[in-house]
């Protein structure tokens, strides 16, 4: 099997089955990425088309001082971020926001089974795209750090401090609030 | 006592070389806080790894992925992203409309520097070839800049790419675009929004070209977010008005073949709501002479 650096020489020698074959490889992952991170369907699907785009428009200046694959993550990541970006600035198109469990409930939603999916979109999203790389998605610590830019260490930290909130929030022992950046950070 | 935090993702993982595991159970074996915390992440990992993977919708790559095989058909066919631009109005909605974009953005990818080897009067034929019926009323147009009360197709776009390159000529310096009083930024933040489709008709009364798009910060953002500004793209011109009866901002753009190389062309992007691309296209400015372009380029061919 071609590597993806193999398919990008022969697209650029006008091969145009070996972009599609890149395609194929990717795109599960990066809507996955892209759908865990936004969680509307919706903007997963502007996020991925976004980003493949982005992969033909500059595949020509793709010079491979990292691996195809990273950089594809990197602008997905980078693509998502910006969508939750906008959200901030646009409230009206946030997610509506998922009551917590009320106090005097923990014992009964604890022994609810708390969407996964609705869990993860309340962890913070640094923490939340590391835990979508590596726990979802199997991508190791080193690729993690290449894609967003941080050492190694901080991937590692991040990753446990989510995995911590997660079950937290999915046993329902966390209360109804968010876990906080300030508590959160690494 | 100091938590071996970043250790404990790869306790969890199992993937800590052996000395360094007996470090941290040495260490979980004394901290209840730390062996608490391991507990909750080994439960938040097995959640998470319970997540299975989802199908791509349809059409989410696809049109990327004709786009690219466009551009190998297209190398000597540059009317390519015409012909996949053209059956946009009766046929594909949505996100297939990005088809259009897509091709062309193809070709200024993988093609940056060849595309323009052929020379304007082909590209300009091809067009015509597709061109719908209606095209003619574009020849009555400000050949600078769209008339805002129209609704455009994918050829009368092309048509006003290529009027408004050989109107403009090549930018005078290296990396910049007309003279300044050609620019139209819009900057003033009034009420048409990304959503205000049918506000934009009701403003017959301002003279075309002149008032400012709606949203103008949230539609600069779009341009950067689609990477419009990625081959040193420098904003000219932009309206907004309806392309194939959906509302959309026009944005005109001189850019080089790569950032920070003259600029040696005009692009013209068609954006629709949230970002979303409903149409691209490009004309080089003529290399020398930029005289007017015949009028029979504007018949369709019978």
């Amino acid at each position: 099997m071609p590597t993806d650096e193999e398919l990008i020489a022969l697209f650029r020698d006008g091969d145009p089955s070996a972009f599609e074959e890149l395609v194929k490889r990717h795109e599960q992952r990066i809507y996955n990425l892209c759908l865990r991170m936004l969680g509307k369907p919706e903007d997963a699907r502007d996020a991925t088309q976004e980003t493949f785009l982005a992969a033909l428009r500059r595949l020509s200046g793709f010079r491979g001082d990292s691996r195809f694959s990273t950089w594809l993550h990197r602008v997905a990541v980078n693509s998502c971020y910006d969508t939750l970006r906008r959200r901030q600035r646009r409230p009206e198109e946030a997610l509506p926001d998922e009551p917590g469990p009320a106090p005097g409930d923990l014992a009964e939603s604890a022994a609810e089974a708390v969407d996964v999916r609705q869990a993860l979109l309340r962890i913070p999203e640094d923490f939340r795209t590391v835990l979508i790389l590596h726990d979802v998605q199997d991508v190791g610590y080193e690729e993690i750090a290449e894609i967003l830019g941080v050492p190694v260490g901080t991937v590692k930290s991040r990753l446990h401090r989510g995995r911590v909130a997660m079950g937290q929030l999915l046993q329902g022992t966390h209360g109804p609030s968010q876990p906080s950046e300030g508590k959160m950070e690494p | 006592m100091k938590h071996p935090t970043s250790q404990l993702a790869g306790y969890v993982d199992d993937s800590l070389e052996p000395s360094e595991r007996k470090r941290v159970e040495a260490h979980l074996g004394s901290c209840r806080t730390c062996a608490h915390e391991v507990e909750v992440a080994v439960a938040g990992r097995e959640a998470l790894r319970s997540l299975v993977l989802e199908d791509v919708p349809v059409g989410v790559t696809s049109p990327v992925i004709q786009a690219a095989a466009t551009h190998a058909a297209g190398s000597d066919a540059p009317a390519a992203i015409r012909s996949s631009a053209s059956p946009l109005r009766s046929r594909y909605v949505g996100i297939y409309k990005v088809m259009a974009a897509a091709a062309a953005i193809a070709i200024v990818g993988a093609l940056a520097t060849s595309l323009f080897r052929n020379d304007t009067s082909q590209m300009s034929t091809g067009a015509a070839e597709q061109a719908p019926t209606d095209f003619m009323k574009v020849q009555d147009a400000d050949p600078g800049r769209f008339d805002r009360d129209g609704n455009y197709t994918a050829a009368e776009l092309t048509a006003y790419a290529e009027r408004a390159a050989s109107t403009f000529g090549p930018p005078t310096e290296a990396a910049a675009g007309p003279s300044s009083d050609q620019t139209q930024v819009a900057e003033a933040p009034t009420s048409v929004g990304l959503e205000g489709a049918p506000e934009s008709r009701q403003q017959k009364a301002t003279p075309p070209g002149t008032q400012p798009i709606g949203d103008g910060k949230a539609f600069k953002e779009c341009l950067d977010t689609i990477g419009a500004y990625d081959h040193g793209g420098k904003l000219i011109s932009s309206f907004e008005g309806l392309y194939l009866d959906e509302p959309a901002y026009f944005a005109t753009l001189t850019e080089g073949p790569d950032a920070n190389e003259p600029h040696d062309r005009l692009v013209v992007w068609v954006l629709g709501k949230n970002c979303w691309v409903l149409a691209f296209t490009q004309q080089r400015f003529p290399t020398a002479n930029p005289s007017p372009l015949p009028t029979d380029y504007m018949h369709p061919v019978p």
